[in-house]
């Protein structure tokens, strides 16, 4: 093989087996918006979307997603807009208190749910000419990640987010989420070895040339989710990849890859929506 | 008139780098999305460094933009970091900002989907482009290889809203929590924040001030 691989020296939460969690269909309905809409006190007419119904003012918008049980709200959006004013409040902590509070006032808690980062939001403007650039903190955004089984929830289908504006209110939320069914069944994890053999036989390194290096900064193992709009069969078990290619021509190109992590039958394959086009290029071992 | 659209994708990179498996999709899926007139979308070897450079700037001056990317209202890239070709045998393989200047011609929104393409000081980076251009949407951190990021932001875009908005919500919908997005507008003489797809016209901004924006997906 003529690309040289460096693995970690462990995949974080790595365990021999794992339970399944289906993901039952949802059936679509308006009065959820509705309901919705009661609680972030706005009103309006609910447009579907295709993906989602929406509730849309001249200030905010509401969306429901159908195919998941996943929600978005943006507020006093031109006033988010209209100016780059520095950020008050940038004690983290403090940032999380106001999250948590919102979160509790809108019945969006979970359980499931728990704190992991703040992201600070961030203006750059341009001087005229060869000004210098004034950058500032402008927002934060206050980031929760959800845990089953004592393993992360990767990708964008499980997280919930709270934006704080400039002067400490909160601008925004969604809490993207599919509610599980845990099944009697669960699944042994491939070994650690297999785990790193079929990685390195991804197709995606098979025309890497001699002296290319491929470095995995970061394994862990959790349940990879798909976006908020697709419908998804079951929570699916996945090794995360993250890391690096070097090559002679181009220095660095990162990669984030998820590696299945137990074997399927081809009828699983299926009804866990292990085919869909969001997992194309996720390697796996049969 | 009626908006032009222009794709450029890579998955096979010839051993320059790792290939990627989504990128046709996640291009075409904006493609054929986005309301507009489909002008171009080239794919692996036909997508080209030298499309989206300025005839007669860097070494090689091979630069075609006028023929391809600036002659689209809105150009979409897909693949590796910044702006990485799989073949450089045309110019280097990558499109680098020193090289391009976008809005001369007809250009007015460069969509940069791919690791790090506003990764720090998106504004010194990526200013000496804005040569007509509003708006430039990207990423400050890595992103993974999705399939239908482009689909979402069309959708969005098709919605009627703000193009900042779009792109933040398709970015949200396809990445998780660690990954930042990142857009860039102009702020002077012409604010193009509140600018939206289905806007009648979009002229273009001569000299502009910049505003780079980043947040948390």
């Amino acid at each position: 093989m003529p690309a040289t691989f460096r693995f970690p020296k462990a995949i974080e939460g790595y365990v021999e087996q794992v339970p399944m969690f289906l993901t039952p269909i949802r059936q679509p309905d308006p009065k959820q918006v509705q309901v919705l809409a009661k609680v972030f006190k706005v009103e309006g007419e609910v447009v579907d979307e295709g993906a989602m119904y929406s509730i849309r003012g001249k200030d905010f918008i509401l969306h429901q997603f159908h195919a998941s049980d996943s929600m978005r709200w943006v507020s006093r959006m031109h006033e988010a807009k209209s100016d780059t004013k520095a950020l008050k409040i940038t004690n983290p902590k403090e940032l999380q208190a106001i999250a948590d509070r919102f979160l509790a006032a809108q019945k969006l808690s979970d359980q499931r749910a728990s704190f992991s980062q703040v992201v600070f939001g961030q203006a750059e403007i341009s001087g005229a000419g060869a000004e210098k650039p004034r950058t500032m903190n402008t927002c934060a955004y206050v980031n929760y990640t959800y845990l089953l089984a004592g393993l992360p929830l990767l990708g964008p289908g499980a997280k919930i987010q709270v934006v704080i504006g400039y002067d400490g209110q909160v601008i925004g939320c969604y809490r993207f989420w599919r509610e599980v069914k845990k099944g009697r069944l669960t699944k042994k994890t491939l070994p650690v070895l297999d785990v790193q053999k079929a990685f390195q036989e991804c197709p995606n390194f098979a025309q890497l040339k001699t002296g290319s290096r491929v470095i995995v900064e970061r394994a862990r193992q959790g349940y990879l989710t798909l976006p908020p709009s697709d419908f998804q069969g079951a929570l699916i078990p996945v090794i995360e990849l993250r890391g690096f290619v070097s090559t002679r021509a181009i220095e660095r190109t990162s990669f984030i890859r998820y590696l299945v992590a137990i074997d399927y039958t081809d009828e699983e394959l299926k009804r866990y929506s292990v085919f869909n086009k969001h997992f194309r290029g996720t390697c796996r071992v049969i | 008139m009626p908006k032009r659209i222009g794709v450029e994708w890579v998955n096979n990179y010839h051993g320059r780098a790792d290939d990627l498996k989504n990128n046709d999709n996640n291009a075409e899926g904006f493609y054929n999305k986005l309301s507009g007139v489909k002008i171009f979308d080239y794919g692996d070897d036909s997508a080209w460094d030298t499309d989206f450079e300025q005839s007669g700037t860097g070494t090689p001056s091979s630069g075609s933009d006028t023929a391809y990317a600036d002659n689209v209202d809105i150009v979409f890239f897909s693949g590796h970091g910044w702006i990485s070709f799989g073949v450089a045998n045309h110019d280097n393989g990558t499109a680098a900002p020193s090289e391009m200047a976008l809005g001369n011609g007809r250009c007015r929104y460069l969509v940069v989907d791919s690791c790090e393409s506003m990764s720090d000081a998106g504004t010194s980076r990526w200013k000496p482009i804005f040569k007509g251009l509003r708006a430039m949407f990207g990423f400050r951190t890595n992103t993974s290889d999705s399939g239908d990021r482009g689909e979402k932001f069309a959708k969005y875009l098709n919605a009627g809203h703000w193009m900042d908005d779009a792109w933040k919500w398709a970015c949200q919908e396809t990445e998780d929590g660690s990954c930042q997005w990142g857009y860039i507008h102009t702020a002077t003489p012409t604010n193009s924040w509140f600018d939206k797809w289905t806007d009648p016209t979009n002229p273009a901004v001569s000299n502009p001030t910049l505003c780079f924006h980043s947040g948390s997906c």
